[in-house]
């Protein structure tokens, strides 16, 4: 059984994920979002709740960064999946510090270009999948949608 | 009589009072119905939807739930929420050019969406007042465990597994 860190901010990111979730329902999963209350809802145990941050907000983003950083290092998870957003970022760039395998989903959300920290995942994840086909290119894999 | 529910939402981050001002007339003449609306940072008052900052996810359940129509930002959020629960959803987009998000994703999230049974498209704040006043004519979605979904999940299985 692989351990799988599972990431997703609050509203549409974390909708996504759980439609997303039964590609991992025989895994030993470890849910990362940002809103209080969420996992219990998709009867979820094992999660970390850390705080949500975007680019306008630089010290908030640090403390997410910290919060995530000891999640990870705490579970030494084998593949890290995430449908974003700043949250799913930073632990894609842990994944790639520790050789693990790492992957990102951009929203549905994102029909003319991928979003900000999608363009960024490509440097931290072995895979940057769309969910648009007319987005897909060398580096970005369009292989299914939620809808 | 038991009055219907139409659910408001504007997501948690950031107003957009364009939307809410437009249920708040429409409502001003339909006695027959309750507007709770989660109205993010709005510092707006409206005399006919009841706002709130934030609601917790238990209570966003129960709202969604209970709603006869929810009317929205075009978030992802609120849409899969709409199509899951089989709610009639009306849908406008943020625009960029009245400051009402980051960038006008939004727009292109809703066209995305034009065609699927259920979901309402309102261009503009007339659209939108149109769709309203006759929400009991729309049909309400279907989730279809669509073959896309299947697709991807089936891809990130094999990419767990190393393959």
């Amino acid at each position: 059984m692989k351990k799988i860190l599972a990431v997703a901010s609050g509203g549409g990111h974390w909708k996504q994920l759980m439609l997303l979730s039964p590609a991992f329902q025989n895994e030993n999963v470890k849910y990362v979002t940002t809103l209080e209350g969420l996992p219990e809802q998709s009867n979820i145990t094992n999660f970390s709740i850390v705080q949500d941050s975007n680019k306008s907000e630089k010290l908030k983003l640090l403390y997410t960064l910290i919060q995530v950083t000891w999640v990870f290092i705490g579970f030494r998870p084998d593949v890290i999946i995430t449908t974003g957003a700043a949250p799913g970022l930073f632990c894609l760039f842990l994944g790639k510090l520790f050789r693990k395998r790492t992957i990102w989903i951009d929203s549905i959300a994102n029909a003319e270009e991928l979003s900000l920290c999608g363009k960024l995942s490509r440097m931290f994840s072995d895979k940057v999948l769309t969910q648009w086909e007319s987005l897909a290119c060398d580096a970005v894999e369009y292989k299914g949608t939620v809808f | 009589m038991k009055k219907s529910l139409v659910f408001v939402t504007t997501g948690t981050q950031l107003p957009f009072d364009r939307l809410i001002t437009v249920v708040d007339n429409w409502a001003s003449e339909r006695t027959d119905i309750n507007v709770v609306a989660q109205a993010a940072t709005s510092e707006k008052l409206f005399n006919n939807v009841t706002t709130t900052d934030f609601l917790s996810p238990n209570e966003y359940d129960s709202y969604t739930s209970k709603a006869d129509l929810i009317v929205g930002h075009a978030g992802m959020g609120t849409i899969i929420t709409g199509i899951e629960k089989k709610k009639t959803l009306i849908l406008m987009a943020r625009k960029l050019k009245f400051s009402e998000h980051r960038n006008d994703h939004q727009q292109s999230t809703v066209e995305k969406f034009i065609d699927m049974k259920g979901v309402y498209i309102a261009n503009d704040e007339k659209e939108l007042l149109a769709l309203l006043c006759r929400y009991e004519e729309l049909d309400a979605p279907c989730d279809e465990h669509t073959e896309n979904r299947d697709k991807l999940i089936n891809y990130l299985s094999s990419f767990i597994k190393g393959n």
